[in-house]
């Protein structure tokens, strides 16, 4: 078994009342790497983390965690793994403090050490003053915060989060995920799922795209957009023009009034104007458009749907 | 991070939520202690003191001194049981049973401090009737060893029979349907209120197939030195019941019955 490996998923199967939520998937997740997991709503995501945690069980296939099996070695399988789901699932009846505190318990942490965890941990998500309200009286965005913390309370060396930035403000947004960066530069491998492809394009190295309980593509997240992004270049002239010019033709383009429109990766920019300047057109503006991994996250989704 | 390994006990996690299960009950005395011992001060004035007068002595013994093992009985596994199906559903009801579900607490670790959590509640209860019943009686107690152990075992009994019917409960009436229905009934049935010998002969097959009636008769015999069943089977099927009850409520959190998705 290699060591360095964090997750190791191998033929997963999960059913729910007949309907496959995860179909045969297998993917491996490097220690230390932020690993994205992307798919639309019912993809399979949720079933996928909940198999891996122990929050459900799962039908056939294995999965390992540093080695331990999550079925044969539960236990220490599930001391790596910090959660932070994407519903809350706090205990209602204490204070936030008394959450992390119990939750740090549950993991074999002694008092002290997870009362002063706790404190550190509230300090650093903004939300010490709050130590002692109620669940109840929380905001969403506190709550949010407190999911988060709460899976760190016992520094686990996998952090994995469903959905951490669902219904949060733009400013909490970007501060977990500085945080986040931060903690996977210190070692903490980090699994990810999200549907803002955004959030996945900005920190993940790895990306796996999941739709309909399959995987449709996992690869780098620089490897995925060098295959399969697209690019347009559109070359606006200042006169109309009617035809494609002779030596344009072996490009992908196309005329649309005044624009000269490039289907080409845009690395070709230089060789196009060059080609446009040698028929003496004048040029009055460029413009270059590349599409974003959400774009590919979108066709990939779509490719798929259409192949089913 | 944590050094769990295959094997060693979390003493620790063990302790949390046993302190977890302790503290959530005792937060709430006046729900749930409290109810307990106002009820049995009613039945042992009510029953004991006004109506018991005016019955004959069983087997030497006032009827008022013959109900206060049974009531004791009564209060112990009627809390108990609902001390751990309330706690365990209460925590599937509010999902918050995934801080469980996600720790490296082992089946038999779970199980146990919700167990223990139970025990405590029946111990506390056991021990205020006994304190209220001294208003009535000596307080003499003929087997002090067999009274505290069976209080802890049959209290063991019933906090994992309530944490299995929690486990199964999807809602609240499905919650009180074991209470309501079987426990009751079973603890009404059971000798509490009334020795065997007053039931019509062609009925107490009824009492003798009641579990619940060697239990009752198992506490009476250790406060009073008295008793109408085979205390040798009573003690027989309260060993069995602790020990069937508790592995299948390990076996139903391994296979995390109605907990895992």
């Amino acid at each position: 078994m290699d060591k360095d490996i964090a997750i190791a998923i191998k033929d997963l199967v999960k059913n729910y009342n007949g309907i496959e939520a995860v179909n045969n998937i297998s993917f491996d997740i490097k220690q230390g790497e932020f690993f994205g997991f992307l798919g639309p709503n019912g993809a399979g995501k949720t079933s996928t983390i909940n198999a891996i945690t122990g929050v459900a069980n799962f039908d056939s296939g294995k999965i390992d965690v540093f080695g331990n099996d999550v079925v044969k070695n539960y236990r220490k399988a599930r001391s790596f793994i910090g959660l932070a789901p994407q519903e809350f699932n706090f205990d209602i009846f204490l204070t936030a403090y008394e959450n992390l505190i119990y939750q740090g318990g549950y993991y074999g942490i002694p008092k002290d050490v997870c009362k002063q965890r706790a404190r550190e941990l509230l300090k650093l998500f903004g939300i010490y003053e709050k130590k002692n309200t109620s669940i109840r009286a929380l905001s969403g965005g506190m709550k949010r915060r407190l999911t988060i913390a709460r899976a760190l309370i016992h520094k686990p060396k996998i952090l994995i989060l469903d959905e951490p930035t669902a219904g949060v403000d733009v400013e909490l947004r970007h501060y977990l995920w500085d945080l986040l960066k931060k903690l996977n530069k210190e070692g903490t491998t980090i699994f990810l799922t999200t549907h803002y492809i955004e959030e996945a394009e900005k920190l993940c190295d790895r990306v796996c795209i999941l739709d309909k309980g399959k995987i449709v593509q996992i690869d780098s997240k620089n490897q995925l957009m060098r295959r399969f992004a697209k690019s347009q270049i559109t070359i606006e002239l200042k006169d109309t023009l009617r035809n494609i010019p002779k030596n344009l033709k072996k490009y992908n383009c196309k005329i649309d009034n005044r624009n000269i429109i490039f289907l080409e990766d845009k690395s070709k920019v230089n060789e196009i104007l060059k080609a446009v300047e040698k028929n003496k057109l004048k040029i009055d503006d460029i413009n270059i458009e590349s599409s974003s991994l959400e774009d590919i996250f979108i066709n990939m989704v779509r490719k798929n749907d259409a192949n089913n | 991070m944590t050094q769990i390994t295959k094997h060693s006990p979390n003493w620790i996690g063990f302790y949390t939520l046993t302190k977890r299960e302790i503290l959530r009950f005792l937060k709430v005395w006046t729900q749930t202690i409290l109810p307990t011992a106002i009820t049995t001060l009613l039945y042992l004035l009510i029953f004991g003191f006004v109506i018991g007068k005016a019955l004959p002595e069983i087997k030497n013994i006032t009827y008022l001194e013959f109900i206060i093992p049974g009531i004791l009985m009564m209060g112990l596994i009627t809390t108990t049981y609902a001390n751990n199906s309330t706690s365990i559903f209460m925590m599937k009801w509010l999902n918050y049973i995934e801080g469980l579900l996600i720790s490296p607490l082992s089946y038999i670790e779970t199980v146990g401090a919700f167990i223990l959590g139970g025990i405590a509640r029946g111990v506390i209860i056991g021990m205020s009737i006994y304190i209220i019943s001294l208003f009535f009686y000596n307080g003499s107690i003929f087997n002090p060893i067999l009274f505290v152990l069976l209080i802890i075992i049959v209290s063991f009994i019933f906090a994992s029979l309530g944490l299995i019917t929690g486990l199964w409960a999807e809602n609240w009436d499905q919650l009180n349907i074991w209470s309501t229905f079987i426990i009751t009934p079973l603890v009404f049935l059971g000798g509490v209120f009334h020795s065997i010998s007053l039931v019509p002969e062609s009925l107490q097959i009824v009492t003798k197939i009641n579990p619940i009636f060697y239990i009752v008769d198992a506490l009476r015999y250790s406060m009073l030195g008295i008793s109408e069943s085979n205390l040798f089977l009573g003690l027989f099927l309260i060993i069995f019941l602790a020990v069937a009850f508790f592995f299948f409520a390990v076996h139903l959190f391994r296979i995390g019955y109605k907990i895992r998705r």
